[in-house]
């Protein structure tokens, strides 16, 4: 009997879905509630479910015993119980090389948009009003060369946008707990021994860290007041990082100089969410790892990546794999050398 | 009375230059930029100096005061001024080199960004609660990596080496069209020499125009190039508006001969919208001839312009803020050498 694959969300490029039907049973639903989605999985007695952002809980994994395998689209496992899931000996994949080149460069887009005012200035030149001389706020626009950027986290796409930064002559600072300091100097960058002090140094701070409990509203009030006034925000991790009601305030309030969002507490922003009505933010609407062609790179790697489970072999996407060892239900493909 | 006098044609030229000069000088401004204005500031005040920001300093200038030693430019960019005139009448045209190159660069930079990450767009989207990404087809998605693309800049100078250097970590392949500067040069660089406009202009995914204008450059970008650019390609110019073909480049984006366009000068300046259709498109970014400024540089040019001056009226030889270093035969004043 062929393994079955249900496919959870609608916007998973044909291409992807096409690879999985090559070797296995596809089915395909969206849009379903927690409930319906485990009745869907035992009826069709899923193997794997492939996911975008839709949650998988604790309660969906212990109810589908045939569940051996959950895939996500993209990098973050936010929305999956992945203790829940080591517990009962399932996977959990995702595609880890698609997309941080393009979140890098969009957390350096955002960097330089926010220092030349990029809003402020497009909307000027296409406006008009402007008569020589020109007036005193346009000259607020910053240099960023010999400024200093904080990043939290350091894999890897902090790592992408440390080397990028270099390239602009910032000086790096970066605070990550796994990564050793001879890591960091070898890319040139200073380790920071306290997030809290290392905040009241940089002139941009940018997150690139998952969201877990532990750093959860790692940004909040404290946080945003331990900046200092001329500094910029950037996030293009996952909301939840930050307070956004704190980060509001602090906009609201000139503690910080402005902020560059890709990603949000609630997605798609809501209809005149104070973030929307903002002249010092720039926004994107989580596209941070997009690029034209990217979707159907990610479905494919994905497929790829189930596909090789299924068979026995290491596709090296395994996020929950240290939990998996912990419970003792390590999946033998996870033993097997890696792809 | 001091012992010099210098006429500033433009009152926006900041007072952290201003005292500077008035150390040695008297300091006055003209009653407005134009030619007769300027003529009767310089001669009344018996002025050697006059500090210039975007003021036409003609042939009529230099033949209607002869008092007048030094034109300092407030920049980089001297097609304001008549330069043979001004060599024709011994007065040496300083400028301020390098002094916007950190701010143009990271401007031209931020405009090349801009467009590959599709900013203003999915700012919009985004305000309104757009996430396209949501889409299957995602026929909205316009976004592209820059790693590995080609950039093409036109000009190597101060500015064009400063986007080399960090487009170069960005991971681009850089490579520049100047015929002033060798292959062996440019390597040097790590950039590239091409040898013709138009072999760099088939080859970029990028092209950054980093020139100044003169005659052999105005509309160097015009239909012809624009045919046979990439139409994946993105097209900056923070240098001067009449490089490239306003209504060429407008047709070359209407038409998607190009993907999009950074633009900070413009042929006409203060723009008016109204006038002009470029600012309509929506594969454009725009801003209103402000990438040289920055808060940090905001008294650069009025420091190091007073300075300039001061110099030479001290006899000192000017170095490479020299711009027409022929005037040196016939200076109206001898400098040490």
């Amino acid at each position: 009997m062929s393994h079955r694959v249900l496919v959870i969300s609608e916007i998973i490029p044909a291409e992807g879905i096409e690879l999985l039907r090559s070797s296995c049973e596809v089915k395909t639903l969206s849009g379903v509630g927690e409930d319906a989605l485990i009745h869907e999985i035992n009826d069709f007695g899923a193997d794997v479910i492939y996911t975008r952002s839709e949650r998988i809980t604790q309660r969906i994994i212990r109810s589908c015993p045939s569940l051996k395998i959950i895939q996500t689209n993209g990098i973050g496992v936010d929305h999956i119980d992945c203790d829940a899931a080591a517990m009962r000996g399932i996977a959990v994949l995702n595609v880890p090389d698609v997309t941080p080149g393009n979140v890098a460069e969009h957390t350096i887009a955002l960097l330089l948009a926010l220092s030349r005012h990029l809003r402020t200035v497009h909307r000027q030149a296409t406006e008009g009003g402007i008569a020589y001389p020109y007036p005193a706020s346009l000259r607020v626009q910053r240099e960023i060369e010999g400024k200093t950027l904080l990043l939290a986290g350091m894999g890897n796409i902090g790592c992408r946008v440390a080397k990028k930064a270099l390239a602009l002559d910032l000086k790096v600072i970066a605070y990550d707990a796994f990564v050793s300091q001879e890591k960091m100097e070898a890319l040139g960058v200073i380790r920071a021994e306290s997030w809290d002090e290392a905040l009241g140094q940089a002139d941009y701070v940018s997150l690139h860290l998952p969201c877990t409990k532990e750093t959860c509203h790692m940004m909040g009030a404290r946080q945003f007041a331990a900046m200092k006034k001329d500094a910029f925000f950037i996030n293009v991790s996952r909301g939840p990082l930050v307070d956004e009601a704190a980060l509001i305030e602090a906009l609201q309030n000139d503690q910080i100089a402005g902020a560059g969002l890709d990603v949000f507490e609630e997605e798609p922003l809501p209809v005149n969410h104070p973030l929307t009505l903002l002249d010092q933010v720039i926004l994107s609407p989580h596209c941070a790892g997009t690029t034209v062609g990217c979707n159907i790179k990610a479905a494919l790697r994905a497929g790829q990546s189930i596909l090789d489970a299924l068979n026995g072999k290491n596709p090296g996407t395994l996020v929950n794999g240290k939990l998996l060892a912990e419970t003792g239900l390590l999946p033998a493909f996870c033993r097997g050398e890696r792809k | 009375m001091k012992k010099w006098c210098v006429v500033l044609s433009n009152p926006t030229i900041l007072p952290e230059g201003i005292q500077i000069l008035s150390q040695e000088a008297d300091v006055f401004v003209t009653q407005g930029p134009d030619e007769d204005s300027i003529i009767q500031c310089v001669n009344e005040h018996q002025a050697q100096a006059i500090f210039v920001r975007v003021e036409q300093i003609t042939r009529r200038i230099f033949e209607s005061c002869p008092s007048l030693q030094i034109v300092q430019e407030h920049g980089i960019g001297c097609d304001n001024i008549d330069l043979d005139a001004a060599t024709d009448h011994g007065v040496m045209v300083l400028n301020i080199p390098g002094g916007t190159a950190t701010p143009v660069s990271e401007h031209a930079v931020m405009m090349i960004f801009a467009l590959a990450r599709d900013l203003l767009r999915q700012d919009s989207n985004a305000r309104q609660g757009k996430w396209p990404v949501l889409d299957k087809e995602r026929r909205d998605v316009r976004q592209v990596s820059l790693e590995g693309k080609n950039l093409f800049l036109v000009g190597l100078g101060n500015i064009g080496r400063k986007v080399a250097h960090k487009m170069q970590g960005m991971g681009m392949v850089v490579g520049a069209y100047d015929q002033y500067l060798s292959a062996q040069q440019m390597e040097e660089l790590g950039v590239r020499k091409i040898q013709t406009l138009e072999e760099g202009l088939r080859w970029a995914d990028v092209v950054s125009i980093h020139a100044p204008l003169n005659d052999e450059t105005r509309h160097m970008i015009s239909t012809e190039q624009f045919r046979i650019m990439k139409d994946s390609a993105f097209l900056i110019n923070c240098s001067r508006g009449g490089l490239i073909d306003e209504a060429a480049l407008y047709q070359a984006l209407r038409n998607q001969e190009i993907a999009g366009a950074g633009i900070d000068v413009f042929l006409e300046e203060p723009i008016d919208p109204e006038r002009n259709p470029l600012l309509t498109l929506d594969r454009i970014v725009a801003s209103p001839h402000c990438a040289g400024a920055s808060l940090e540089s905001r008294a650069r040019p009025a420091i190091r312009g007073a300075q300039g001056i001061l110099a030479v009226l001290h006899g000192e030889m000017p170095q490479e803020n020299l711009v027409n270093r022929a005037v040196l035969e016939r200076a109206r004043r001898s400098v040490k050498i």
